[in-house]
C-alpha cells in the first residue's frame, strides 16, 4: 500500500501540496485526477522518492520511501517526460535499468521485443515521441515493479499501442497483483481501468473513493415539469448543478440515485429519469464546488 | 523467483557498478581526447630519442622530466580538467528530467555520490595513467627509468587530482545550473587572492604610500596558487659528478589533499540535503541566495565601480589619490547593478525591480560605507612603520636605484631607513597632494621576522631648501643616496653567498662585446675583478643614485653582470644577479681590467672620447 499522509511541499512560497492524503490500496489501479497545477506530478515525485516533503509522510508498505532503496526497488515510474541518456540505445538503457532493479526480467525484455517492434539498437533520441514512450513502458514493465507509478502515461501513444500497453499493465495487475497509480487527464480512459480514484485540487485530495462509490454517490437527473411551473426542489437535496433546455431540466445531485429520485417524485415532475455520471462529469461537477466551474467561452 | 527475494536489498551498497560503467562509457570522449592529447608528449620524447640517440638521456634527466611535468603542468591541467569531469558526472543534477530518473532509482544518495565521485576521479586519472604508462615504457626500453621518481610523480598526481576534484564537487553541490558551475569553480579557486587584490588596489587609490601590490596573504586559499608556490624541483649535489633531483612540496600537497577530502565530505553532506527541485537554479539551497546576491554586488562594486571611477571621475581628483565621495557613488551604482544581476539569475526573470527599493537602498548604503571605510584607513595602514625589533631586512629602491637590501645585521642603515620613513609620514598631506614633485619613486620593502612583508611607495622630489635641516626627509634622502655604504651594499655578496661568475660587456661599439666570461673554472679572474669593484665602492668611486635631476656622473657603456648564489635554509641554492655600470672614477676596476689584459689603454681612451663626445668635457669629472 502506498500512503501519503498530510504531505506539504512548498516551492518558493507556492504550496504545491497542502496537506495531501492519499491511500493507494494494493492490487488495483488508482487514478489520480485533477486540474492543471493541482499537485498530481508533485505527489507522484514524492511517492517515487524524488522529493522530500516539508512535512507529512510518504510511505510504501509502511516505510518512508525517501532515501530508502529497499522501498524504491518496489517501485518503477514513468514520468510525463521520460529521461534517457543522449546517445543511449534501447539496449543501453535496458542494461542501465537491469543494473539497478534487482527484479529486472530479461526474458520479458526479450518477449516484448515483438510487442513493441522497436529495434534494440535504435538510438532513443532519434525515435518519435510515441516510440520513446513505448521504450519507457518496455523497460519499466521489465523491472517487474510491485508498484507502477505513471504520470500521463499514454500521451503520444497511438490507440492500438495504448490498448496494448494497458493490456500488459492489466495482466500484471491480475496475475502478479501489481498496483498501478496513474495520473491522467484522459478520464474516459481512466474510467475503463481504475478501481479507485482520487481527485486533487490546489495541493489537496478532495475525494478519494472507489470508482463505484463515486459513481453511486452522485447522480444526474433529467426531469420534465409542467409548462410555466418553476421547479422547486426539496432543500435537503445537495444540488451541484442545474441546467435546462426548454422544459427539460438536468440536475446533478449528490446522493444515491434511488434516494434522490424518491425525494423528487413528490414534486410532481411529468417525467423523471436518473442517469449514471461519467468520471469526466464527476470530475467537472465535483471541482465546480472548488471554484472550478466550466466557464462558457463566447467567441 | 520469489518476489521478496528478488527485490529485497540484502545490505547497504555504497557503490553501483552500472552507474560507474555508464559514466565512463557515456563520457569517454572527454577522457579519450585528453588521453590522446597527453600521449603526444611521450610520442614526442620517443621521436626525439629515435632521432637524436637515446643513449645520451640519463635517468636524472628522466627524473627531471617527470618532476617538471608534475610541478609545472599537472597543477594547471588538474585544475582545468577537474571542472570538466565534475560538470559531466554531476550533470544529472542540473536537469529536472535527469535528476528525476537518477533519484527514482533504488539506490540512496550515498551510493550515487560515492559512485559519481569515483567515476570522476577515474576520468581524471585515466589520461594521467595512459601518459605515465607510455612514458615509463619508453624509459624502460631506453634504459633510463627511475622507479622512485615514477612513484613520487604518481603520488603528486593523485594528491592534486583529489584536491581539485574535491573542490569541483563541492562547487557542483552549491549550484543547480551547469553554466553557473564553472563560473563558481573559477571564482572559488581564485576568490581569496582576487578579493585581496581588489581591496588592495582600491586601498592604494586612497592611502598614501600603499603600493597596491598584493601581499598574497590569502594565496593559500587558492589551491592552484598555493601548489605552484610550494612545489618545485630541488637539485642537491651528491658525491658523484651528477646532481640528485627531488620534487619538494609534498607537505603542501598533502594539506591540499586533506582539504580536497574535506570538501568531498562537505559535498556529500550537501548532496544529502540538496533538494531535487533545485535542478536548473543558480543556487541549489535557499540559504545561498543572499550570499550570491551580496557576493555579486561586492565583486561588481570592487571591479566595475573602480572601472567606472577611472573612466569618468579621474579628472575630479586631486593628486594621484581618488576622491572618496565619487568612488562611493561609483561603487554604490555598480554594487546595485551586481545585486540586480544576481536577482535576475536567481529568479530567472528580468522582473526583479518591483518592491526592491528598500533592498536597493541598503545595497547602495553598504557599498558606499565600504568605500568610505577603506578610504578612512580604519586600520592605520598609512601610518604603519614596523618596529625596529620586528624587521628582518629592508630593501630600498628608486628609479635610478636598484633594490638594495639591508638586514638586521646592518642595524644603523635599517634605522636610517625607518627614520626616513617616519619623516616622510610626518608630511603626509604634502606628499598626498604631490606638492613636492615626483622625480623620485621611493619603494621601501620590509621583510618582517614573522615572515610577512610590508611595502610602501612614495613619490616626491628632494627639496633643496630643506637640505640644511637634518630632520627633514629631503636631507635624509640626500644623505642616504650620497652615502657610499649604499653602493657598497649593492655590490657586496652576503655572508652565505658565493661568487659564481662575472660577465663584462662593452657596448661602446653598439653591440655587447664580451670582455670577460668568467665561470667558476676561471674564478681567479672573477674574484680579482669583483674585489676591485668592491674596493671602488668602499672608496666612494662608484656614484650613488642621483638626488636631483642632472646629478651624478656619466658611466661608460660598459656593464658588469655579477652572479652569485646563496644557500637556502631548506636546502638548495638561490641564484642572484647584479648589474653594475663602469664609471671613469672606478680606478681600481679599470686598473684590474688593464692588469688582466681584458682591455687595453687604447680602449679606455676610446671610452673616454665617447663620453666626452656625448656629454662634453665635464663628463670625465
Amino acid at each position: 500500500m502506498i500512503e501519503v499522509k498530510n504531505a506539504v511541499k512548498t516551492f518558493e512560497g507556492f504550496r504545491a501540496l497542502d496537506g495531501a492524503d492519499i491511500t493507494v490500496p494494493d492490487g488495483g489501479v488508482y487514478g489520480l485526477v485533477g486540474p492543471n497545477g493541482a499537485g498530481k506530478s508533485t505527489v507522484i515525485r514524492h511517492i517515487t522518492g524524488i522529493y522530500r516533503p516539508d512535512s507529512g509522510e510518504v510511505l510504501v508498505e509502511g516505510e518512508p520511501v525517501y532515501e530508502n532503496p529497499a522501498q524504491k526497488a518496489l517501485l518503477a515510474a514513468i514520468p510525463d517526460d521520460w529521461y534517457y541518456f543522449q546517445s543511449a540505445t534501447v539496449a543501453d538503457m535496458m542494461r542501465f535499468y537491469r543494473g539497478f532493479y534487482p527484479a529486472f526480467d530479461t526474458a520479458r525484455y526479450e518477449r516484448f521485443k515483438e510487442v513493441f517492434a522497436i529495434p534494440e539498437k535504435a538510438v532513443i533520441r532519434r525515435l518519435s515521441k510515441g516510440m520513446q514512450k513505448q521504450v519507457a513502458f518496455w523497460l519499466t514493465m521489465c523491472c517487474r515493479p510491485r508498484y507502477l507509478i505513471l504520470d500521463e502515461p499514454v500521451d503520444g501513444l497511438d490507440p492500438v499501442m495504448r490498448r496494448q500497453v494497458w493490456s500488459i499493465m492489466m495482466s500484471d495487475v491480475a496475475e502478479h497483483g501489481t498496483t498501478v497509480l496513474v495520473s491522467s487527464h484522459n478520464l474516459r480512459e481512466l474510467e475503463d481501468v481504475c478501481d479507485h480514484v482520487g481527485i486533487m485540487n490546489k495541493g489537496k485530495v478532495l475525494i478519494e473513493r472507489s470508482l463505484n462509490d463515486l459513481q453511486e454517490n452522485i447522480v444526474k437527473l433529467q426531469a420534465v415539469w409542467k409548462p410555466g411551473e418553476a421547479p422547486v426542489l426539496p432543500k435537503e437535496l445537495e444540488v451541484l448543478h442545474i441546467s435546462h433546455v426548454g422544459r427539460v431540466y438536468t440536475y446533478i445531485v449528490r446522493g444515491k440515485a434511488a434516494e434522490v429520485t424518491a425525494r423528487l417524485e413528490p414534486c410532481g415532475p411529468l417525467m423523471l429519469e436518473a442517469l449514471p455520471l461519467s468520471l469526466e462529469e464527476i470530475f467537472i461537477y465535483e471541482l465546480g464546488g472548488e471554484h472550478y466551474a466550466v466557464k462558457e467561452i463566447i467567441l | 523467483m520469489n518476489w521478496e527475494v528478488s527485490t529485497m536489498q540484502s545490505k547497504r551498497s555504497f557503490f553501483n557498478r552500472t552507474l560507474f560503467r555508464k559514466n565512463l562509457t557515456r563520457f569517454w570522449p572527454l577522457w579519450g581526447i585528453v588521453s590522446a592529447v597527453g600521449s603526444l608528449m611521450p610520442l614526442y620524447v620517443l621521436l626525439e630519442l629515435l632521432n637524436g640517440g637515446g643513449a645520451r638521456v640519463t635517468s636524472l634527466e628522466f627524473t627531471q622530466l617527470l618532476y617538471t611535468v608534475a610541478a609545472m603542468a599537472v597543477p594547471a591541467v588538474s585544475c582545468a580538467y577537474a571542472i570538466l569531469c565534475a560538470m559531466l558526472v554531476w550533470s544529472y543534477l542540473y536537469s529536472p528530467r535527469s535528476v528525476e530518473l537518477m533519484h527514482t532509482l533504488p539506490v540512496d544518495r550515498t551510493c550515487l555520490f560515492v559512485t559519481s565521485v569515483l567515476s570522476g576521479l577515474a576520468m581524471m586519472l585515466i589520461p594521467y595513467a595512459v601518459v605515465g604508462a607510455l612514458t615509463c615504457l619508453i624509459a624502460l626500453v631506453f634504459g633510463f627509468f627511475d622507479f622512485t621518481a615514477a612513484c613520487f610523480t604518481v603520488l603528486a598526481v593523485v594528491l592534486m587530482t583529489v584536491t581539485f576534484f574535491g573542490l569541483a564537487t563541492f562547487c557542483a553541490m552549491l549550484t543547480g545550473n551547469v553554466f553557473a558551475l564553472p563560473v563558481l569553480y573559477l571564482l572559488v579557486n581564485f576568490l581569496a587572492p582576487l578579493l585581496e587584490a581588489l581591496v588592495v588596489t582600491l586601498s592604494s587609490q586612497f592611502l598614501l604610500g600603499f603600493s597596491g601590490s598584493s601581499q598574497g596573504i590569502f594565496d593559500f586559499l587558492a589551491p592552484i596558487f598555493g601548489i605552484y608556490e610550494n612545489i618545485s624541483l630541488e637539485y642537491v649535489p651528491t658525491r658523484g659528478a651528477a646532481e640528485a633531483c627531488y620534487l619538494v612540496g609534498f607537505g603542501t600537497l598533502f594539506l591540499y589533499f586533506l582539504a580536497g577530502l574535506a570538501l568531498l565530505g562537505l559535498g556529500y553532506l550537501l548532496y544529502r540535503r540538496r533538494p531535487s527541485e533545485s535542478a536548473g537554479d543558480v543556487a541549489a539551497f535557499r540559504g545561498l541566495r543572499p550570499v550570491f546576491r551580496w557576493g555579486l554586488a561586492l565583486l561588481s562594486a570592487l571591479t566595475l565601480g573602480y572601472l567606472l571611477y577611472e573612466l569618468f571621475c579621474t579628472p575630479f581628483q586631486w593628486g594621484c589619490y581618488a576622491n572618496p565621495a565619487f568612488m562611493a557613488v561609483c561603487m554604490a551604482i555598480t554594487g546595485l547593478l551586481g545585486w540586480y544581476a544576481a536577482s535576475m539569475f536567481l529568479e530567472k526573470s528580468l522582473r526583479v525591480f518591483k518592491g526592491s527599493l528598500k533592498s536597493a537602498v541598503v545595497v547602495c548604503a553598504v557599498m558606499a560605507a565600504l568605500c568610505f571605510a577603506i578610504s578612512a584607513d580604519l586600520f592605520g595602514i598609512e601610518d604603519r612603520v614596523p618596529a625596529l625589533e620586528d624587521i628582518h631586512a629592508v630593501s630600498i629602491a628608486d628609479m635610478d636605484l636598484r633594490a638594495t637590501y639591508f638586514t638586521e645585521d646592518d642595524r644603523e642603515m635599517v634605522e636610517r631607513i625607518v627614520r626616513l620613513h617616519r619623516a616622510l609620514l610626518s608630511d603626509k598631506e604634502g606628499l598626498r597632494r604631490e606638492a613636492y614633485g615626483d622625480y623620485h619613486c621611493l619603494l621601501l620593502t620590509y621583510t618582517l621576522k614573522n615572515g610577512t612583508a610590508l611595502s610602501r611607495v612614495y613619490r616626491f622630489s628632494v627639496q633643496e631648501d630643506r637640505l640644511d635641516d637634518p630632520a627633514s626627509w629631503s636631507a635624509q634622502v640626500a644623505a642616504l643616496y650620497r652615502d657610499p655604504a649604499l653602493v657598497v651594499s649593492q655590490v657586496t655578496i652576503p655572508d652565505n653567498g658565493t661568487l659564481t661568475s662575472i660577465f663584462a660587456y662593452d657596448f661602446a661599439n653598439g653591440y655587447g662585446e664580451e670582455l670577460l666570461e668568467s665561470s667558476e673554472a676561471q674564478s681567479s679572474s672573477a674574484k680579482v675583478l669583483y674585489d676591485a669593484i668592491l674596493q671602488d665602492a668602499r672608496e666612494g668611486n662608484i656614484p650613488g643614485p642621483p638626488v636631483f635631476p642632472g646629478d651624478g656622473e656619466y658611466p661608460y657603456d660598459v656593464r658588469f653582470e655579477i652572479e652569485y648564489r646563496t644557500v637556502e635554509e631548506r636546502g638548495g641554492y638561490q641564484h642572484h644577479y647584479d648589474a653594475i655600470q663602469l664609471y671613469p672614477s672606478m680606478e681600481h676596476t679599470i686598473g684590474t681590467l688593464l692588469d688582466l689584459e681584458l682591455v687595453t689603454e687604447a680602449r679606455v681612451e676610446l671610452w673616454n672620447q665617447a663620453l666626452v663626445e656625448q656629454y662634453g668635457e665635464d663628463a670625465l669629472g
